[in-house]
């Protein structure tokens, strides 16, 4: 597309939405002219026409899909024949979905823990010392990198050579240097699910360091002294004052990373490519959908799977901020 | 029993010293009032006292026993500040209990002291409410309930009432009076630069200027007898009226002049030598009245007269000999003066005081140190 069909799309396209808009309000207002004491209805109608748009945006490149993949998890592979609940049913028995489940529901747990944890740690010791500023942009980094980019750096970390070879991985270095094996890392199972996880949480870490530090400032100095006179020792303080204090972003994190997690695709693929027992739903999806000839019904189940996963976390997060509207109010 | 004693204490930040060598001691059971300008370190000095600012010389002894090493935990004291610090997530009962649960003190024991410092407060149907749930008066009750329930010897308040509106920052100074008398056998020390606070709740008043002390001395002391200009002009509404004078004779009777036309006779002592010299001639505004004799009395003009019924301020201009000086009288009742007037004033007997060129009271030929 040259430079100029570009421009005239856009042109287009705006000029469209102009008019839509004007023609649409003036035929409203044209319509209301006749009608009077009808204010309520010509507002929600008003309310529909700007809305319209934004919801047939949203419907083509959401919600469609979503149905679409929904639909196609019930066909075969190439999307044509009905199966019912066979592909689901392949799910169950594939040892490799299973595997997946079970990894993912580790990353899951430990992953937005841990970073969560972290991050409100090193938020609060970082807050305390002239450095900790420095500390503290070093730590969030990592944000800046993107996963495959950050999986190329933990390679290095993790790298192993064969015994007579000199070691350039940084952990075998340390490892032979103390005297013993190196090891291949990536290859010892379930254990190399932790060392995929440490790179996620590497990374996450630094998000809510950010995150938490602008929440402690938040906290009146006063309520922390008041404490400190009561007789708290900076520990109680920690768990008794601040930690409730930050109750609202902790859950924000926690779930802000949780979602994260919950779609963990690119550090896999860049690490071990779900090889020895590593894979997550999202890898698995991967491979089914796009691999060998593709299998659109078997990875659109696996994209279900994903999809029932976010679900209850965002409605816990509704309820949650219902919650607390209903107690402002 | 716990007295305080504070010895030579000093304290900067970074390159501004905020507190400059202070020495003072506050009696035991007292209720010792800190006031001053704002900035001048009050809040520093309490902060010192309660061990939430690091000293950097001198000395703090609560009790007898130096506390300069001692954390805020250890040195029996409490304090309610001036934004209340409460616990936003705990209830009203859980932010008084905090500190009792922290020293483990049995739930039956945390209870009733909870509940009877509640009882004096009068917020026993606000226990199970959260800080947000409550107005700003409940929550200063509960702040300065926190602090009753630790039984400390020492009570520290930071402005504890300026975040009320005007009635019931009254109500809460009126029981904040009660409670010291509740409780006699603590010390009590409040900062404010609220004086009709200071007035009404002190048995001693320590004014500080700058970090450094001006007086110290009872309210009434302070009011009729102020050690300087800065205590002078601090204490009392409207200020005191200060002016120029010049003395032109000593011994009996001695007279000085304000300007060409207005002499007075002084009631000072004054040795031979102090003759041509400059003093600042200090009178209160309700010292003031309308001239019934001709003798030492001085006309000024008027130029704003206030009238809150009960008594009327009004504001009049001195001609001096090199400038004019504003003085404002406080006369009782609804005097007819109107602004324009030249009213005739005179100072009542024994209710001038004078201070010397560097501003510090002067009796008998004496400086006052
Ligand atoms: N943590 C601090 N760091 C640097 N300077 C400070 C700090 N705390 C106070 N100061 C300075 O010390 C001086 C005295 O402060 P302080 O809070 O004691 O005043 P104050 O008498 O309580 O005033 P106010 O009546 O306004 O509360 C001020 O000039 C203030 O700027
Ligand atoms: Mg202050």
């Amino acid at each position: 597309m040259s430079f100029f069909s570009l421009i005239s799309t856009i042109l287009v396209g705006v000029l469209f939405f102009i008019i839509y808009f004007g023609l649409s309000n003036f035929i409203l207002d044209f319509i209301c002219r006749f009608k009077k004491n009808s204010i309520a209805l010509e507002n929600s109608v008003r309310a529909i026409i700007f809305i319209f748009p934004a919801f047939l945006v949203l419907f083509i490149f959401i919600l469609y899909p979503v149905f679409e993949t929904v639909r196609l998890s019930f066909y075969d592979k190439f999307g044509r024949e009905f199966l019912g609940w066979n592909n689901y049913l392949w799910a169950i028995n594939d040892p490799n979905f299973r595997r997946s489940i079970l990894n993912n529901l580790g990353w899951l747990l430990i992953v937005p823990t841990l970073s969560t944890f972290f991050g409100l740690v090193i938020a609060n010791l970082t807050d305390r010392i002239w450095w900790g500023t420095i500390a503290k942009s070093i730590i969030f980094m990592p944000m800046a990198i993107s996963f495959v980019g950050a999986g190329v750096i933990w390679k290095f970390i993790y790298d192993y050579r064969g015994t007579d070879d000199h070691q350039i991985g940084l952990l075998n270095a340390i490892v032979v240097s103390l005297g013993m094996e190196p090891q291949a890392w990536l290859t010892i199972s379930i254990w190399n699910n932790l060392f995929l996880m440490a790179i996620m949480i590497w990374i996450q870490t630094g998000l809510a360091l950010v995150i938490f530090s602008a929440a402690l400032r938040g906290i009146p100095n006063e309520t922390l002294e008041a404490a400190r006179i009561d007789g708290a020792s900076e520990f109680r303080i920690f768990w008794s004052i601040i930690i409730p204090f930050l109750e609202r972003t902790i859950l924000v994190i926690w779930t802000i990373i949780t979602i994260l997690v919950l779609r963990v695709f690119d550090i896999i693929y860049a690490m071990t490519n779900g090889e020895w027992q590593t894979e997550v739903l999202a890898n698995l999806m991967y491979d089914w959908m796009f691999r060998g000839g593709g299998d659109s019904g078997r990875g659109s189940v696996l994209a279900c799977c994903i999809m029932i996963g976010v679900i209850p976390i965002l409605f816990w997060n509704l309820y949650r901020h219902r919650q607390e509207q209903k107690y402002e109010n | 029993m716990a007295e305080i004693q504070i010895n030579s204490l000093s304290k900067s930040f970074g390159k501004s010293k905020v507190i400059k060598d202070i020495s003072l001691s506050i009696q035991s059971r007292s209720f010792t009032v800190i006031v001053g300008p704002s900035g001048c370190g009050k809040s520093t000095l309490l902060r010192m006292i309660a061990g939430l600012e690091k000293i950097d010389t001198g000395e703090i002894k609560i009790a007898g026993k130096s506390v300069n090493d001692l954390p805020p935990k250890d040195r029996e004291i409490a304090m309610v500040f001036q934004s209340y610090a409460l616990y936003p997530h705990m209830t009203v009962f859980n932010n008084m209990a905090f500190g009792l649960k922290l020293e483990k003190k049995s739930k039956s024991e945390i209870e009733n002291r909870v509940k009877e410092a509640a009882r004096i407060l009068q917020i026993e149907n606000l226990l199970d409410r959260k800080p947000k749930q409550l107005s700003g008066g409940q929550r200063q009750r509960v702040a300065i309930g926190r602090a009753i329930t630790r039984n400390p010897k020492v009570f520290l308040f930071d402005e504890p009432l300026s975040n009320l509106d005007a009635a019931l920052r009254v109500a809460t100074r009126i029981e904040i009076a009660n409670l010291h008398d509740s409780m006699p056998d603590a010390t009590m020390v409040y900062v404010t630069h609220d004086q009709v606070e200071a007035m009404t709740l002190a048995n001693q008043i320590v004014v500080l200027s700058e970090g450094q002390i001006e007086q110290i001395g009872s309210p009434l002391e302070l009011y009729e007898e102020p050690d300087n200009l800065f205590v002078a002009k601090f204490i009392g509404s409207p200020a005191m009226n200060i002016i120029p004078i010049e003395i032109l004779t000593t011994g009996i009777n001695p007279v000085g002049k304000i300007n060409e036309k207005i002499k007075i006779t002084l009631e000072t002592k004054f040795s031979s030598s102090d003759k041509g010299r400059e003093f600042h001639l200090g009178f209160r505004p309700e010292n003031l009245m309308l001239a019934k004799t001709d003798k030492n009395s001085f006309t000024a003009d008027v130029s704003l007269v206030e009238s809150l019924g009960e008594y009327a301020l009004v504001y009049a201009n001195i001609k001096g000999s090199s400038s004019d000086y504003n003085i404002i009288a406080k006369l009782l009742g609804t005097p007819k003066i109107s602004k324009g007037d030249q009213v005739s004033f005179q100072i009542q007997k024994s209710k001038m005081h004078l201070f010397d060129e560097e501003g510090r009271r002067y009796i008998n030929g004496k400086k006052q140190v």
